[in-house]
């Protein structure tokens, strides 16, 4: 008897996550504890930050087998095989399929539409100029991921990490890597879970990463530039908005118009007030169990085997430079805006183009603030910071129209 | 394999100038739009002094002197009100000289908002 149980304990423990664990399902727990500690203790970005971080745990427990990724492994020109994903997945691979099939990043957009006001942005069109200018981060991030032997899709996923939109990240990368390989035949070693957790983590650290390269390329006189008081934007200038943005920028770059447009479409149910009730649902309700499954599904990507290795650290390295860039680009365009308006324009909204809304305009907001207590760039800051949400999505249209797939 | 730099360097321009092209335009078509409203206030506020013109039923009272008025004593029993407490407190008599407008400043409210928006980091 006692053998028998000897034997039953052992057979227990050998099954057990404690004796399956490796230095490197232990070391992705341990970076788990630090996500979540990033989100709850010190606030960073916790809504994504959080269940990102639960669902890194969950992947990593050995034996728990809560996500599958052999049922997305698409190497060797192999199919996605979704009636067996339906048949043999659980709960975190079809949450998955979500990021895989690039339904949640439209739907996401939906719900910032409806919590975005892009009163600052009519009233002051030229904020575009500093929107797009952001966006120079993940073009030349471009040419770094090639020059690091990447293929031309992994380097577009790696690049689109600039634009500092995380929904806008996925979009891409889960577009330019679903076939698995280049159309030349070669495997991608880097997946959408990568590049998501690079760009979240990175989105989490704005107010990081963002000042001293403010700092470095604006003189002190620039940081205390006061600007004048927006006009007002009448009701009907904030409806019509929405639909002439879908109508140029779907024409201009069609395939960017589910972000664009899933967006304008939030912001019309918003500005209309006609639809309130779905304006709220899309902005509370549906946005949250999106973010729950977003977060999750990305997290639970970031497996050992997925993370611990060399092209990983090549992406965060990349996806570092883009945002530093982007962050740069933005505010030297704004020193050019400066100088062309005679100083009306203060350099540090330049930053807030990339993206991260209102992360990117709060930080804006506080580095003038340092410098002159009475300042109040928040909202001259909003203007470029809804324009680069506009203007990366527009960059993902167009990595998405030149890079073949 | 290395990609091939004149496709880089394609992908790097045709980028940047598609994106700036198409913020360009919405700039473009975001004023149009703004110039149109702005002329359309413009007649709307031309066009109101025409009905007065016509005879009025009976002569219109002068709110905003009255009502500015009314808001200054209001504002200054406010204060004379928080004068009196604080005597009251100490035991000293003050007397209030006179109440003068200062120069217009963010308001606490508006101050107190801005901290919160910028101070979780």
């Amino acid at each position: 008897m006692l053998d028998g149980f000897l034997s039953t304990i052992g057979e227990l423990w050998s099954q057990s996550g404690f004796a399956n664990m490796t230095w490197q399902s232990g070391l992705m727990i341990l970076i788990s504890f630090v996500f979540m500690f990033l989100a709850i203790k010190k606030g960073f970005e916790p809504l994504l930050l959080l269940p990102i971080a639960f669902g890194m745990l969950l992947t990593n427990l050995p034996g728990a087998e809560m996500y599958h990724p052999e049922l997305f492994d698409i190497s060797g020109g192999k199919e996605l095989d979704f009636a067996k994903i339906l048949h043999e997945g659980g709960l975190l691979d079809l949450l998955y399929l979500g990021v895989k099939l690039q339904i949640y990043p439209p739907l996401i957009f939906l719900g910032i539409g409806c919590m975005t006001d892009f009163g600052p942005l009519i009233a002051n069109p030229k904020s575009f100029l500093l929107g797009a200018a952001a966006q120079a981060g993940i073009f030349l991030t471009f040419i770094g991921a090639a020059a690091m032997g990447f293929t031309a899709q992994e380097a577009g996923s790696i690049a689109i990490i600039g634009g500092a939109d995380g929904p806008t990240a996925i979009y891409v990368s889960s577009r330019l890597l679903a076939a698995g390989a280049s159309p030349d035949g070669v495997a991608f070693e880097i997946d959408v879970g990568n590049i998501a957790l690079a760009a979240y983590t990175y989105m989490a650290l704005v107010p990081i990463i963002q000042p001293p390269i403010m700092k470095l390329l604006t003189t002190e006189k620039e940081r205390k530039i006061v600007m004048t008081q927006l006009r007002e934007v009448s009701k009907t200038e904030k409806i019509i908005f929405p639909i002439v943005v879908t109508i140029v920028i779907s024409l201009l770059i069609p395939s960017a118009a589910p972000l664009v447009g899933m967006l304008m479409l939030g912001n019309l149910f918003k500005e209309s007030g006609v639809v309130d009730r779905l304006c709220k649902t899309a902005q509370n309700e549906l946005m949250n169990i999106i973010t729950i499954f977003l977060g999750i599904s990305v997290g639970a990507t970031t497996t050992a085997a997925n993370i611990i290795n060399a092209k990983f650290l090549m992406v965060l390295g990349l996806g570092v430079v883009a945002f530093c860039v982007g962050t740069a680009s933005g505010v030297l365009f704004g020193k050019i805006m400066c100088w062309a308006t005679k100083g009306k324009v203060n350099p540090l909204i330049g930053s807030a183009g990339v993206s991260a809304v209102p992360m990117a305009a709060r930080v804006s907001q506080k580095v003038g603030a340092q410098y002159n207590p009475s300042n109040f760039l928040l909202m001259h800051a909003l203007g470029p910071n809804v324009a680069g949400v506009i203007g990366s999505a527009v960059a993902a249209g167009v990595l998405l129209s030149i890079v073949p797939v | 394999m290395l990609m091939d730099w004149s496709y880089v360097f394609t992908v790097v321009l045709t980028g940047m100038v598609v994106v700036f092209l198409g913020l360009v335009l919405l700039i473009a078509a975001i004023t149009i739009m703004g110039k149109i409203f702005e002329a359309l206030r413009a007649s709307k506020k031309d066009e109101k002094p025409a009905p007065a013109a016509k005879p009025a039923p009976a002569p219109a009272p002068k709110p905003p002197v009255v009502s500015s008025l009314a808001d200054d004593d209001e504002v200054i029993a406010v204060i004379a009100a928080a004068v009196a407490a604080m005597a009251e407190a100490d035991g000293t008599v003050y007397a209030i000289k006179s109440v003068k407008r200062s120069a217009p400043r963010r308001n606490a409210w508006g101050a107190a908002a801005r901290s919160e928006m910028t101070s979780s980091f």
